[in-house]
């Protein structure tokens, strides 16, 4: 028998966990389907921004909010959501591994997907000196020279995690200047094994067997091919479109979906919250999500409240 | 069943065994990594007679890490009559690793 709750959330990132929170504290039936409970904030080195926390590693900051979810009585399921099918009662979704779900009403949390390069030869060097994923992979570069390509916040606190355990780090951000909060900008400078290419670009990956070396837009000392050992790419994200393309919500021009300031979307009966909105004024952090997870939630509960 | 990667030599431990070998490289620290525990798991019930599951934490092996050319976690490689046969690297879902799994039989099988 397929399971049916009023309100299911799609996603346990920071904005699905506290929306998880407030309707647990709502009294509101609710599940919670994630593949990564905790979500991109366990991937952060160091998380100096969320209130409560002057400094914490981003997988201990993810793993309290999912502890902090499990106080209350909300059914939190780790799974990948595979469709989702509108019907005219609500809602029917089912995941990867065919488990069936009902809900009245969906409260999308599902963040973004991390931009790629674009580059011809990026699927073959994935592993072989490419990754997206400096706190796993930082270790395979002890004492090597790598380069991270990005310039936000995410790309400067990756660099300054692979400074700690390298020789050399090359920013590499398309900006003329980084384009980071201020007090990161103050630690990139005072960490000398980061060397910063401003107003420039990776055109090509270069190696046989594993990454050898970057090739550059423009010139850096003369050159535009680069030897490095390893590179990390950090260039943003967007949302991933395979499962709500299908839902039809309207979106800006980049993807991200369009929510009201109580989270509702241009469809009844689907609320958004998170990365995945375009409602935080592109201040995608964990405070925002978090902030649009608890308006969604709140609206929902109203929501059931108003309908009796 | 699976088998963590104590102190044994992992040489010795391809040469004994018959079964083809999914070796599992891996860390603590690696989200993704943790991530596929269930589906580790799973597989191991799945295919407990037919292929022997050893996980690698890079930490403490650097050298297999080294040898292999790992260089991304997570990276699953099957060995077939102790040769590599086939590799992936990164998240997988249930169904890419079974794929290769069933490869890997497959060849050790004739
Ligand atoms: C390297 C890095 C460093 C960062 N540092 C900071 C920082 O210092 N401070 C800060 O405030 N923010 C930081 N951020 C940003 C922060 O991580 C995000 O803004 C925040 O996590 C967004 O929360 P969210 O809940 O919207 O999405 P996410 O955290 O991305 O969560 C999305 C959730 O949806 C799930 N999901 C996606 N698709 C499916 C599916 N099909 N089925 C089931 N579940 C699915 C995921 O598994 C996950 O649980 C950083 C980000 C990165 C990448």
């Amino acid at each position: 028998m397929v399971k049916e709750f009023p309100l299911i959330i799609i996603g346990g990132g920071p904005a699905g966990l506290t929306a998880g929170i407030y309707a647990g504290r709502s009294q509101l039936k609710t599940l919670i389907i994630a593949e990564q409970p905790g979500g991109t904030i366990g991937y952060a080195h160091r998380v100096q921004n969320f209130p409560g926390f002057p400094e914490i590693g981003g997988l201990e900051l993810a793993n309290r909010m999912v502890e902090h979810l499990q106080k209350w009585p909300v059914e939190l399921l780790i799974a990948r959501v595979g469709q989702i099918i509108k019907k005219d009662d609500g809602f029917l979704v089912t995941t990867d591994q065919n488990q069936e779900y009902r809900a009245e009403v969906l409260l999308l949390a599902l963040g973004t997907e991390k931009r790629k390069l674009g580059l011809p030869n990026e699927d073959r060097f994935l592993g072989r000196g490419l990754s997206y994923c400096a706190l796993c992979d930082g270790q395979f570069f002890k004492n090597k020279t790598v380069a991270v390509g990005g310039g936000g916040d995410a790309a400067v606190t990756m660099a300054l995690y692979l400074a700690e355990m390298t020789n050399k780090v090359f920013l590499i951000s398309l900006q003329p200047e980084l384009n980071c909060s201020p007090s990161w900008h103050q630690a990139v400078k005072n960490q000398k094994k980061i060397e910063l290419i401003c107003d420039n670009q990776v055109t090509e990956l270069i190696g046989s067997e594993n990454l050898s070396g970057i090739r550059l837009k423009n010139p850096y000392q003369q050159q535009t091919e680069l030897p490095i050992d390893g590179l990390f790419v950090e260039i943003g994200s967007a949302p991933s479109t395979t499962l709500t393309e299908p839902l039809n919500l309207a979106t800006d021009s980049e993807g991200f979906i369009k929510i009201k300031a109580n989270g509702r979307t241009s469809q009844s009966g689907i609320w958004a919250a998170g990365d995945l909105t375009s409602g935080s004024n592109k201040l995608r952090q964990a405070i925002t999500a978090a902030a649009e997870g608890a308006m969604a939630a709140d609206d929902i509960y109203r929501y059931f409240k108003q309908k009796g | 069943m699976i088998t963590p990667l104590n102190n044994q030599d992992f040489e010795a431990l391809i040469k004994e065994n018959h079964q083809p070998i999914l070796a599992d490289f891996w860390a603590p620290w690696c989200r993704p990594c943790q991530m596929m525990l269930p589906v580790i798991d799973q597989i191991a019930t799945e295919y407990a007679d037919q292929i022997k599951i050893v996980k690698i934490d890079i930490g403490e092996h650097e050298d297999l890490a080294e040898k292999f050319n790992v260089l991304s976690i997570p990276t699953f490689i099957t060995l077939v009559h102790g040769q590599e046969d086939q590799r992936l690297i990164g998240q997988q879902t249930p169904q890419n690793l079974k794929k290769m799994l069933i490869a890997a039989i497959e060849k050790a099988n004739g």
